[in-house]
């Protein structure tokens, strides 16, 4: 794992108008170098049945679950090293318990995630912006792009093989919709989606902070996956049962 | 969902809603719910600080609701409509349900301030059962319920309105979005749960 130091994460949107920048204080956190392999998760699915995709239960894990692998403990052999995917929140959630570890935060990916080669906070390099963007550009395919990109932080691929899942991807309320998700400021009806953002230029970050907003803790994709992050200090509140 | 119902009349329910329901209610089908909540096996703590897991609620219909007692705006309209459902519904069927809350708020809804909330809100404690747990407990609770919810820099919590009713095995039949002018529909689907024709 790496260390990360703490920062400031700057969420993409504001709760009202008249707020100032919100800025959420992120404290230092250990993360996984690499989103977890195909290999690593198999390990967990051997000694877990719950989680094989013959037993997992539709609760918490739709039918695409570990789609991509030939049996219950068997995949390709070249994709032993490719991040794991087609799983859904619950059976991230399930490993990293497993590691003695949690999912990250929507802060502390993004925080972490604002990092380039050089710099730990990037996300006003237009430089950056722009390779992460010609990621999101390219068709995902089956074979994730494998050159690997390694950030300030030495954390590699935040941006450029998969999506991650986030331990608290539905934060993102973005129906507008006041009476269906309540307290909700009003900027973000159709058309406002952008009023209140506070970052117009990050375009990677409303791409990422939509795709959030569509998913469900079951869901199974093709080119999501996940990694996981430990507390520096072991009593952080998110971490305690 | 094929669940084949069969109105098996439940009595002796402790005034505890938490007691355990150990009896296994068996439907016609012999299905095992594997979209059942009752997999939910982390601990809650309710006002009465016994724990509680969905599945003490074996064999009895329910809705389900997430709330936090300091919230100023919305909740209270959320807990006004389940308690006008809970109006318009038959003694006998009152006698058997469930309404469960689970707190988004584990730092300000201890079992104390939830004891509070429920004498205020006028709550029957034999039918309302309100709970509170740790963050990681919520977050699945959530994710269940697709319930969206973000805690604000004030402390309070945006959230989705939401009413969810589980049938007697714990499987959702019917979920409520938004903010409705009348409870009757709503109420029509908790009547369903107890039609002996299903």
């Amino acid at each position: 794992m790496s260390l990360v130091d703490g920062g400031i994460y700057i969420p993409l949107y504001k709760e009202s108008k008249k707020e100032d920048l919100p800025k959420i204080q992120v404290p230092a956190f250990w993360m996984d170098q690499s989103a977890v392999t195909q290999r690593q998760f198999l390990h967990f699915v051997r000694t877990h049945p719950a989680w094989r995709k013959s037993q997992v239960s539709p609760l918490f894990a739709e039918s695409t679950y570990l789609s991509h692998w030939t049996g219950d403990l068997s995949f390709r052999k070249r994709d032993a090293d490719r991040p794991v995917t087609f799983v859904s929140w619950f059976a991230a959630q399930a490993y990293c318990e497993w590691k003695q570890k949690r999912l990250p935060t929507l802060s502390e990916w993004e925080l972490a995630a604002s990092a380039s080669e050089t710099h730990p906070a990037a996300a006003d390099d237009p430089a950056f912006i722009a390779r992460i963007l010609a990621w999101y550009a390219k068709p995902s395919g089956e074979e994730p792009n494998t050159v690997p990109f390694r950030n300030y932080w030495h954390i590699y691929d935040l941006h450029g093989r998969v999506w991650e899942w986030v331990y608290d991807f539905n934060s993102a309320l973005v129906t507008g919709e006041s009476r269906a998700d309540s307290d909700l400021d009003r900027t973000q009806f159709c058309g406002g989606g952008a009023a209140s953002a506070t970052d117009f230029k990050n375009y990677g970050a409303f791409m990422r902070f939509a795709f959030r907003s569509s998913l469900e803790g079951k869901y199974a994709l093709a080119n999501l996956g996940f990694r996981c992050v430990k507390d520096v200090q072991p009593t952080h509140p998110e971490a305690k049962k | 969902m094929a669940i084949g119902f069969l109105f098996i009349p439940i009595s002796g329910i402790p005034q505890d809603p938490a007691d355990h329901l150990r009896h296994t209610v068996l439907d016609t089908t012999g299905s095992t719910h594997k979209d059942s909540l009752y997999q939910l096996e982390k601990p809650w703590r309710q006002a009465s600080g016994k724990a509680f897991t969905l599945s003490d609620l074996k064999g009895v219909p329910a809705v389900l609701l997430m709330f936090y007692t300091s919230c100023e705006y919305v909740c209270p309209l959320l807990v006004a409509d389940l308690k006008e459902v809970e109006s318009r519904l038959p003694k006998k069927i009152l006698k058997t349900i469930k309404f469960v809350l689970f707190s988004f708020d584990p730092k300000r809804d201890t079992p104390e301030t939830l004891t509070a909330y429920a004498r205020k809100m006028k709550l029957d404690p034999s039918r309302w059962i309100l709970n509170t747990a740790p963050e990681p407990t919520v977050r699945e609770m959530s994710l269940v319920l697709g319930v969206k919810y973000k805690p604000e820099s004030t402390g309070n919590f945006s959230h989705s309105y939401m009413m969810t009713l589980i049938d007697k095995n714990g499987v959702i039949q019917h979920q409520q979005i938004g903010k409705k002018q009348s409870q009757q529909d709503f109420v029509t689907h908790v009547l369903n749960q107890f039609n002996p024709e299903r």
